[in-house]
């Protein structure tokens, strides 16, 4: 059986620091340790759950969850991010879509995508760039309706089926997710933070009590959020995958210039 | 879909360099070669992604990757290259 050595979720964005340089600072700060963390339990393989930017999944086909099955991967290159090379781990990643697909999930599977920095962002905090291999999986933000957090909820349940029971033993594994907190992107309410909604979100996060979201529906969090604030969903897969673990804030600052509110939480694993 | 179009132009820009290309060269050659009405093309020309989003139906994320492609100082704001420290150590 597999072994979850690290959990964590962070946001992934990054823009000009200056309207709030310690504001910035304190961000970097963040995924800074958030990355020394990860790095420091050694993970064979990291499970980046996220959302991707329509640069490889756009309208043309929308699939609800999709994942990323290559070898090797080249950064898309958005965000100023540099396209480097990093590795990839299909068999991983093949082995968790045939154990969902007899789970009742059908994973798109993405052979040569480049990754936005959904995927990369976070991993420039990871050192050296490309020393962990990465599978991205992507739940389908941008598509209406998205997939339900239920629906989410059961697939993170049969990622940790699956790492708990077909993974290698003592093969060591890495959880992160990607995305948040709130923001409305290019919708009425652009440039909103709801400070006090993505405070309360971390602090339950922090707390394990990430359920009380679990029962929301896409609208609800969309109301509350704005529709960059779906991307909680990728969050809350991630506690899914280790029910009752307790975690650490390790930064939140409300961003209005940057248009969202940006955090991280780092969960305490037995693995780890 | 509402949209199609105007989305479909916009996703053209980010796959092809050729397209890119095109756009910056012409705006609106490239907007005609999609056949975008009258209102697309003035939502475009507003570079204003509530606009293009409330009034044309664009994605939220699509209005972006149009404003990266049409205003670049926009693509400069978005990115780490403010911060050359994170970037400094990766081989």
């Amino acid at each position: 059986m597999g072994k979850i050595v690290c959990a964590y979720a962070t946001s992934h964005v990054l823009f000009d620091p200056s309207p709030a340089p310690d504001r910035a600072a304190r961000i970097v700060a963040g995924m800074q340790e958030l990355g020394r963390r990860a790095a420091a339990t050694r993970p064979d393989v990291l499970l980046m759950i996220t959302n991707e930017h329509m640069f490889n999944i756009n309208m043309r086909v929308q699939p609800p969850f999709s994942i990323g099955v290559s070898d090797d991967y080249e950064a898309y290159g958005d965000m100023g991010i540099p396209k480097r090379r990093f590795p990839g781990h299909s068999d991983f990643a093949m082995s968790l879509a045939r154990f969902t697909a007899n789970a009742g999930f059908d994973l798109a599977l993405c052979d040569g995508i480049r990754p936005d920095h959904g995927v990369t962002l976070p991993l420039l905090f990871i050192k050296p760039w490309g020393s962990v291999p990465a599978v991205p999986l992507y739940v389908n933000a941008n598509m209406t309706p998205p997939p339900s957090l239920a629906r989410c909820m059961a697939l993170a349940r049969a990622i940790r089926t699956f790492i708990a029971e077909e993974r290698p033993a003592n093969e060591r594994v890495g959880v992160m997710a990607s995305g948040g907190l709130s923001h409305w992107l290019n919708i009425p309410g652009t440039g909103n933070v709801a400070e006090e909604f993505d405070q309360e979100f971390i602090r339950r996060m922090a707390a394990g009590k990430y359920t009380d979201y679990t029962q929301l529906t896409m609208d609800k969090i969309l109301n509350q959020a704005g529709n960059g604030g779906l991307e909680i969903a990728n969050w809350l897969m991630m506690a899914e995958i280790i029910p009752g673990a307790r975690g650490e804030k390790i930064y939140y600052e409300p961003m209005p210039a940057w248009q969202t509110g940006l955090g991280g939480v780092s969960m305490h694993v037995a693995g780890g | 879909m509402k949209g199609a179009r105007i989305n479909q132009m916009i996703q053209d820009l980010c796959s092809t360099p050729e397209s890119m290309a095109r756009l910056h060269s012409d705006p609106e050659h490239y907007f005609s070669e999609y056949g975008l009405c009258e209102e697309d093309k003035a939502a475009l020309r507003t570079c204003d992604a509530l606009t293009m989003v409330t009034q044309r139906n664009v994605h939220p994320i699509l209005a972006f990757h149009y404003l990266f492609a049409a205003k670049p100082e926009v693509m400069q704001m978005m990115s780490v290259s403010h911060y050359p420290n994170i970037l400094k150590d990766d081989k």
